[in-house]
């Protein structure tokens, strides 16, 4: 999977004007997978939310961060932000149908007002900056923050072609650990590799009964497929490709490791493996455990992921009553009213801003 | 799989199955998501202590031990017996390696079980014959039943009656479902059926003014939506399971912060079954969650409440214009009320849809942002009156959420839209066309005697539960 990062543009913010540019292009690295994270903050009415909290501001050329995205001080060059985006879709809608017309793991919209939905944001980013998107949605219905809170399992994702895509969330921190991190070799630790003697023997047995357990496992999946009705036959085949690419990761990570993640001099550090026994994922424990270090490690060699923000504000038209007079008072000009209101508008907006060369991480 | 293989209930987390006609794709999270369930459960399963520790200690019993491990757990798991394919791959794996423990190569079977691909996909084969409507399996049968009612895999009982033939009847169907409702694991139907058709739980993204902290203090969304559970639980568990109780029973469970907004003494215990009084409570209408959720930070909203009614309890669509205006307040004469503000509202461009939402939700105007019961806004009295356009298209007045809520509840087109969403929540889809006879019937009955358990008894004995349609033909050549 290619990669590109780019970095936060002090244009970016401005009204119909370019938001990201790209920052560099390294190549030479072989190419890994890598995950393209958008994190959602909305509703920005409240204390929290407010743009202060997460928009970050550019002082002579560099990105400083704000206090909600401390976290990430280090990784500025790497991370996209896409600002000054309103929430409104082409013909109206309240906040609720617009927040769910932009991204994967909120409700599908086009229902209650019968309005075609924008392709989901990130989506659409992530294979503007040469990214496949496998989407890994991370909200579970309870779970959901108030702008998606008509959000319901499983989710959903908007392709450019117009298909969509239900995706099952991850509310679990294991699996979502295990989504990330299984199979990832940090630099300066040693690759598990076949040793001697008879805990090899035993080692060897172990990975030959894995092996086993994935031919089996495989083979089922594929008389399975052969074997529904052929409206059904899609869903075995997208399960027999998600199975392929876990065998590739399980099996990679016990027997055949990535010799490049050799090459790495330092720590990556990857967060603690969480207990599968907490029903929500906590922020504390990605932003904690995600250290600056990674940083270094995407200037030198291939790491894991790349970041985008993806903030959103709009225009809350529900609040505009008297019950919150001084609605608007908190948003700098800066967040207002770019509007997506197509996907040939949206088009329009990354032509001008995306570079047409691509190049390896 | 606690069921299953007797493992802690700390494990008993839902996972989601594809069933038959979703139009989902399996992505790589699910497939990571089982594949950390198989080693989940195999880390725990053979731990100290754990239930299949030990399960084949002597090697000359390993295979009998294997075979009945298949024979029950294996079963389960796969909600039917393994195919001679499936067994032979279990035992070779169970063989593949002496260095290994007998714990540990059972381990293999089970990862091989929960990573299957039958664990996943609730599967309903066409018949050899590609018919497009096709009669099901026992097994089949049983599965369809045990994720209706329960939202798991069926048990050792429901599959000895698949086995032994007796859910393809009608009768057989309803004494497998006389004991599943009985069970616990019921509670999950009703639980799911009327989240999804109300999402109580939304009241806990909802956010107060400060002016509202004294009632809106921390925790009390957990209970109002505690209230709601209980409050469904009782009326779908009551003989009469009255889909009119939803909107007229005044019987509610309550705490401390609960007994707040309601204007009661808090309870002695901490929880307690009160009765509320007639004048200003009335079913869910005025229970807090719904008129929380439904309001903006400082006051209740006669439009979120109106449309909420009409979409979920009417299965109503409207249609918003592109570009709502604000309910002003700007006017010359400043009105004083939300009911002022909507009636400038309900300009000609707005009227359409307004006289249906506003004709609702000023019933519940007597309801603040938290609930509680106000007869006054700005000095001026509170009346409650709306009116109601019923399925003739008369014109009918009410007062107050007494008087709507017994419109609602004696609704046929309340009832009907209920059977939509019963429908949803029951089998994720909607009605094949093979089912859609049966479906009617079943809504006639519904609209007769409201009885919200007898809707799910009628559709697990109807002809076309026990068959599956498919839109196209069946397996490969």
């Amino acid at each position: 999977m290619k990669r590109r990062t780019f970095v936060f543009s002090p244009v970016a913010l401005g009204l119909f004007s370019p938001f990201i540019r790209a920052l560099e292009a390294r190549a030479n690295v072989l190419e890994r997978d890598s995950y393209f994270i958008t994190m959602h903050k909305a509703q920005h009415l409240y204390t929290n939310n407010n743009p202060a909290h997460f928009v970050p501001k550019m002082e002579g050329g560099r990105m400083v961060l704000p206090p909600d995205l401390i976290a990430f001080e280090g990784l500025q060059a790497f991370l996209t932000f896409v600002v000054g985006l309103d929430l409104k879709v082409n013909g109206g809608g309240d906040w609720h149908d617009c927040a769910r017309s932009l991204f994967t793991g909120s409700a599908n919209a086009g229902g209650r007002f019968g309005k075609p939905s924008n392709e989901s944001i990130e989506a659409y980013v992530a294979a503007k900056i040469g990214l496949t998107s496998g989407p890994l949605a991370i909200n579970p219905y309870h779970l959901a923050d108030a702008s998606t809170s008509d959000a319901y399992q499983p989710c959903w994702m908007r392709q450019a072609s117009g298909a969509i895509v239900k995706v099952t969330p991850v509310a679990d921190p294991l699996t979502l650990w295990n989504r990330l991190f299984a199979g990832f070799q940090p630099s300066g630790s040693t690759p598990t590799s076949p040793g001697s003697g008879a805990q090899n023997s035993v080692e060897a047995a172990r990975f030959a009964a894995r092996q086993s357990l994935f031919d089996s496992v495989r083979d089922d999946i594929q008389v399975l497929r052969d074997q529904v009705a052929s409206e059904h036959r899609q869903q075995l085949q997208a399960h027999l490709d998600g199975f392929r690419e876990l065998e590739k990761r399980v099996i990679g990570a016990n027997g055949k490791p990535n010799p490049t993640m050799q090459d790495m001099n330092r720590v990556c550090a990857v967060p603690n493996q969480p207990s599968s026994a907490s029903s929500r994922l906590s922020p504390a424990h990605w932003s904690t455990s995600f250290s600056p270090e990674c940083a270094a490690i995407e200037r030198r060699a291939p790491c894991r992921f790349s970041l985008a923000m993806v903030t959103t504000s709009g225009s809350f038209q529900v609040d505009g009553g008297p019950s919150l007079p001084t609605r608007h008072a908190a948003l700098p000009a800066t967040t207002s009213s770019t509007r997506i209101s197509s996907r040939t508008t949206a088009d329009s907006l990354f032509k001008s801003t995306m570079p047409s060369r691509r190049s390896k991480c | 799989l606690t069921d299953t293989l007797a493992l802690p209930a700390s494990l008993a987390k839902p996972f989601a199955v594809f069933l038959p006609g979703d139009v989902s794709l399996s992505s790589n999270a699910i497939v990571d998501a089982q594949w950390t369930l198989a080693e989940s459960i195999a880390a725990q399963a053979f731990a100290d202590g754990g239930p299949l520790k030990g399960k084949c200690p002597t090697a000359n019993e390993e295979d009998l031990c294997l075979e009945t491990f298949l024979q029950t757990s294996g079963a389960l798991l796969l909600r039917r017996p393994l195919t001679d394919a499936e067994r032979t791959k279990a035992r070779a794996l169970f063989k593949s390696s002496s260095l290994m423990s007998s714990d540990e190569r059972l381990s293999f079977v089970l990862r091989y079980l929960v990573l299957s691909p039958s664990f996943l996909h609730v599967v309903e084969k066409p018949s050899a014959a590609n018919q497009t409507v096709t009669p099901l399996s026992g097994y089949e049968l049983a599965t369809r039943l045990s994720l209706l009612l329960w939202d798991a895999s069926p048990d050792a009982m429901l599959l000895a009656a698949a086995a032994a033939g007796e859910l393809a009847s009608p009768e057989g169907r309803s004494a497998q479902f006389r004991r599943m409702v009985a069970s616990p694991k019921h509670d999950r139907f009703q639980k799911r059926l009327f989240e999804t058709w109300l999402h109580y739980q939304d009241i806990r993204s909802a956010v107060k003014h400060e002016r509202y902290a004294e009632f809106f203090q921390p925790g009390v969304a957990d209970a109002m939506v505690v209230e709601a559970e209980a409050f469904f639980q009782r009326v779908y568990e009551a003989p009469s399971s009255s889909f009119a109780s939803l909107f007229t029973s005044r019987e509610t469970q309550i705490d401390a912060s609960l007994a707040k907004i309601y204007g009661l003494p808090a309870p002695a215990q901490p929880k307690a079954v009160v009765t509320l009084p007639s004048e200003t409570r009335s079913g869910f209408l005025s229970q807090p969650w719904f008129l929380a959720s439904k309001a903006t930070q400082l006051e209740g909203s006669a439009v979120f409440r109106g449309l909420f009614l009409i979409e979920k309890v009417f299965c109503i669509k409207l249609t918003a214009p592109a570009d709502i205006p604000p309910l002003s307040d700007t006017d010359a004469q400043a009105p004083r009320t939300q009911r002022e503000r909507l009636a400038i509202h309900r300009k000609p461009a707005c009227a359409g849809c307004h006289t249906q939402i506003d004709g609702i939700g000023l019933g519940l105007e007597n309801f603040d942002t938290v609930g509680r019961f106000q007869t006054h806004e700005n000095g001026v009295l509170l009346t409650g009156e709306g009116e109601w356009t019923d399925e003739s298209g008369n014109r009918r007045s009410y007062r107050g959420v007494g008087e709507l809520a017994s419109l609602i509840a004696a609704s046929s087109p309340a009832r009907r839209c209920f059977m939509t969403h019963w429908f949803d929540a029951a089998t994720h889809r909607k009605p094949t066309r093979n089912e859609s006879a049966d479906f009617e019937t079943n809504v006639e009955a519904f609209l007769n005697d409201g009885n919200m358990k007898q809707l799910v008894e009628r559709y697990a004995r109807s002809a076309s539960f026990a068959t599956r349609q498919f839109h196209t033909s069946g397996a490969k050549p």
